[in-house]
């Protein structure tokens, strides 16, 4: 963040200690910190290196491109919370697949190297066709929906990675006592129903 | 006190074997309101939850990634139309408490002229009932679950002051409201479900934030901190993992139970009475399924949902929209008709709190080409936005549908299939949502507006009515078809206002219970006594 005021990694993994949340969730939020080193072994390497490439397109952030693709890898046939499909295409979990095998044979077919292979602005081309629904896949492809899917799922896996969640600004999960913007004092006027005495 | 939370467990709940008087089918803020009155009147209730119970101490976590899927109904459904519906995470839920595990806790009452749209503007449809009838239930909900809010609405039905004094706005509030009073647009800190004060052993707000990932504090009154622990003491069993397959019927057109799916095995509760209360994709799909209940054609048809846009305002300093409840700033200065707009039917503005993850998401969607580092740039300036929502009335039209497509499920029913649009009247409404949030953004301050699309709160899809011919259930929600077949949940709802619908869902689920218990009492005798012939 540009901004001071806005916590550094050490400080925000202190301030949720200090907020007391809870160990598993603590821990669980550490492990996204460390997502690449899952790597991609259900999309397999090609699949992966397009994976990467385009998160790295995507989402240029402090979320590396490696640990978003290792998300995509570990998220994209899981429902997490939505079931929606678009009638007569292809489900997500065989969308998101065969759309990284689309992108990568057009940049075979145009460009004589694979897609990870590409300078930025020739990805950067290929993926605003893809957001047109300009590539071609086989039976039931659609290229605009492959493109929100996939880019649904790495921002997902960025905003709810530590590192997302710093370069964002966030704080984290508030906790016991309250959130990081009630004092006890607070708190306290509250629990014995009192009205609050602090306006944001 | 404990919170009844921790006192009516599942472990210390009644079970029943064999026959009883009602089924209802989903533990929702339908299902949970008319299992607890029917309980508390004496009857022998289960109630058949597809999901599980969550418990808020072990189960809840202030995480997106955390809680996506853990309440959420997303078994795969199939859309079409140009406005693909969103459902699944925090739009329907599973789980006892369905959809109120994750909702905002926004509670406002439709308006009268929200039951009377054909009547007043030549097009839509009236409810069989007026807004009249319904309002002391609305006044009973907002008792039982001791809502905060202001002490009188500028607009809309009179109505007697919330129990409870309204939450605090906060950053993201002030620069809202500044703009509006800059337009001359009134707004209330909004009424919520969410309490102020201690209630039955529950928290008051901590303002986590995490409202729709599930409530920390036990303040907002999700289902299963409220009614349900109410109905289980009173007797209800929540039968969970319990998945209904079909609706049976006997030849006379009485219906005789309910087939459900409970670890694997398939099972059959029988009662005198069933009550779908699965929401709208859910209950069409139920009775497409079991073929019941569809003389007038009208299964499915009429689907609504509300204009959900978001506008993002950048402010130059920090707004922090996290930092409390979503939804806190109200205001209903355009809801329903008003001259000279052009379209028929009006919207609520309310402020609304994105998490990072949900963030991205939303912002994603404003334009094409937003990703790179352009978005990227935008998400670091996270702290500085606020968004301001809103809820738009959409008319009821017989394409807006569910359907059962060729494709089953691992239960052997088919999935749903879903098509849906914005008409001409909707998208006229759009395009004055968005000229009125960028200019309310603007006089607050903000130095960049951004607009996404999007839609929120499915109803209808088994509409009431007082022509058998044009609705599926009467006005006292029994299907015309099945004398002992009832709906109890917003697939019920004629027009949908510019409000969120929870309230109203409650207020019908306890005039049913009145039904069912005072005012039919020998009709319920009747049907059993016809079912044993």
């Amino acid at each position: 963040m540009p901004d001071d005021r806005y916590p550094t990694a050490e400080e925000f993994w202190r301030r949720l200690e200090r907020r007391e949340v809870e160990l598993d969730l603590r821990e669980a939020l550490r492990a996204r910190t460390q997502r690449e080193q899952q790597g991609t072994p259900r999309l397999g390497p090609v699949r992966g290196e397009v994976a990467k490439a385009v998160a790295a397109r995507l989402l240029p952030g402090d979320v590396p491109a490696d640990g978003l693709a290792a998300f995509l890898d570990w998220s994209y046939d899981r429902q997490l919370g939505r079931g929606d499909e678009a009638d007569g295409k292809l489900p997500t979990p065989e969308l998101i697949p065969a759309g990284l095998d689309v992108l990568d044979e057009e940049a075979r077919t145009r460009h004589a190297r694979g897609f990870a292979e590409l300078d930025g602005a020739a990805q950067d081309e290929l993926l605003a066709r893809a957001e047109k629904g300009d590539l071609q896949g086989g039976r039931g492809f659609d290229s605009t929906i492959w493109f929100k899917r996939t880019r649904g799922k790495l921002t997902l896996g960025y905003g709810t990675d530590p590192r997302g969640m710093v370069q964002m600004g966030y704080p984290g999960p508030s906790y016991k006592p309250g959130h990081i913007w009630l004092d006890r004092g607070e708190i306290k006027a509250r629990t014995k129903r009192r009205r609050g005495y602090l306006t944001l | 006190m404990k919170p009844l939370e921790l006192t009516a467990t599942p472990d210390r709940m009644r079970r029943y074997d064999g026959h009883v008087d009602v089924c209802i089918v989903g533990c929702g803020a339908g299902g949970s309101v008319l299992a607890k009155e029917l309980a508390e009147a004496g009857w022998s209730v289960v109630v058949l939850e597809a999901g599980e119970w969550l418990s808020t101490d072990d189960d809840l976590r202030q995480d997106e990634l955390e809680m996506l899927g853990k309440f959420d109904w997303d078994d795969r459904r199939w859309f079409a139309g140009e406005e693909q519906l969103e459902l699944g995470h925090r739009r329907d839920g599973r789980g006892v408490g369905g959809g109120t595990i994750h909702y905002g806790a926004v509670a406002l009452r439709l308006w009268p002229e929200d039951f009377e749209r054909r009547t007043r503007d030549g097009v839509g449809a009236d409810w069989p009932i007026s807004y009249r009838e319904l309002a002391p239930y609305y006044e009973r909900v907002e008792r039982e679950l001791m809502l905060c809010g202001p002490e009188t609405m500028p607009w809309g039905p009179k109505q007697t002051a919330y129990p409870q004094p309204p939450h605090q706005t906060t950053a993201r509030d002030h620069v809202v409201a500044a703009g509006m009073a800059k337009l001359g647009i009134e707004w209330v800190p909004t009424p919520l479900g969410i309490l102020t004060g201690a209630h039955e052993g529950r928290s008051p707000c901590m303002n986590y934030g995490y409202c729709q990932w599930g409530c920390k504090s036990r303040a907002k009154s999700s289902m299963h901190v409220s009614y349900v622990p109410k109905a289980v003491l009173a007797g209800a069993e929540i039968r969970t993992g319990a998945r209904a397959v079909q609706i049976e019927a006997d030849g006379a057109g009485h219906v005789t139970g309910v087939v459900y799916v409970e670890d694997g095995t398939t099972r059959r509760q029988t009662a005198d009475v069933v009550v779908l209360s699965a929401f709208c994709i859910e209950n069409p799909r139920l009775l497409l399924h079991s073929g019941l209940a569809n003389s007038s054609g009208t299964v499915g048809k009429f689907l609504l949902a509300h204009i959900a846009d978001s506008h993002f305002g950048r402010f130059a300093d920090p707004i922090h929209m996290w930092s409390t409840a979503p939804g806190t700033l109200l205001s209903q200065h355009h809801y329903g008709t008003q001259q000279g707009r052009g379209f028929v039917g009006g919207w609520s503005w309310m402020t609304s709190c994105l998490f990072p993850a949900e963030f991205c998401e939303t912002l994603a969607r404003v334009e094409d080409g937003m990703w790179g580092r352009r978005f990227v740039d935008y998400l670091e300036q996270y702290p500085n936005f606020t968004v301001l929502g809103t809820e738009g009335e959409c008319l009821p039209y017989e394409t807006n549908r569910v359907e059962l497509s060729d494709d089953a499920d691992e239960f052997g029913v088919p999935r749903p299939r879903v098509t849906f649009d914005f008409h001409e009247n909707e998208k006229a409404m759009r395009e004055e949502i968005h000229r009125l949030g960028r200019e309310i953004l603007e006089a607050g301050g903000a130095e960049e507006v951004l607009v996404s699309d999007g839609n929120d709160h499915t109803m209808g899809g088994c509409r009431m009515g007082d022509d058998p011919s044009s609705s599926v259930v009467d006005r006292n929600l029994r299907a015309h078809d099945h004398p002992n077949l009832y709906l109890c949940d917003a697939s019920v709802f004629v027009t949908p206002g510019g409000a969120q619908p929870s309230q109203t869902i409650m207020s019908l689920a306890l005039r049913l219970a009145d039904h069912l218990t005072h005012g039919r009492a020998t009709e319920r005798v009747g049907v059993a006594a016809g079912r044993a012939a």
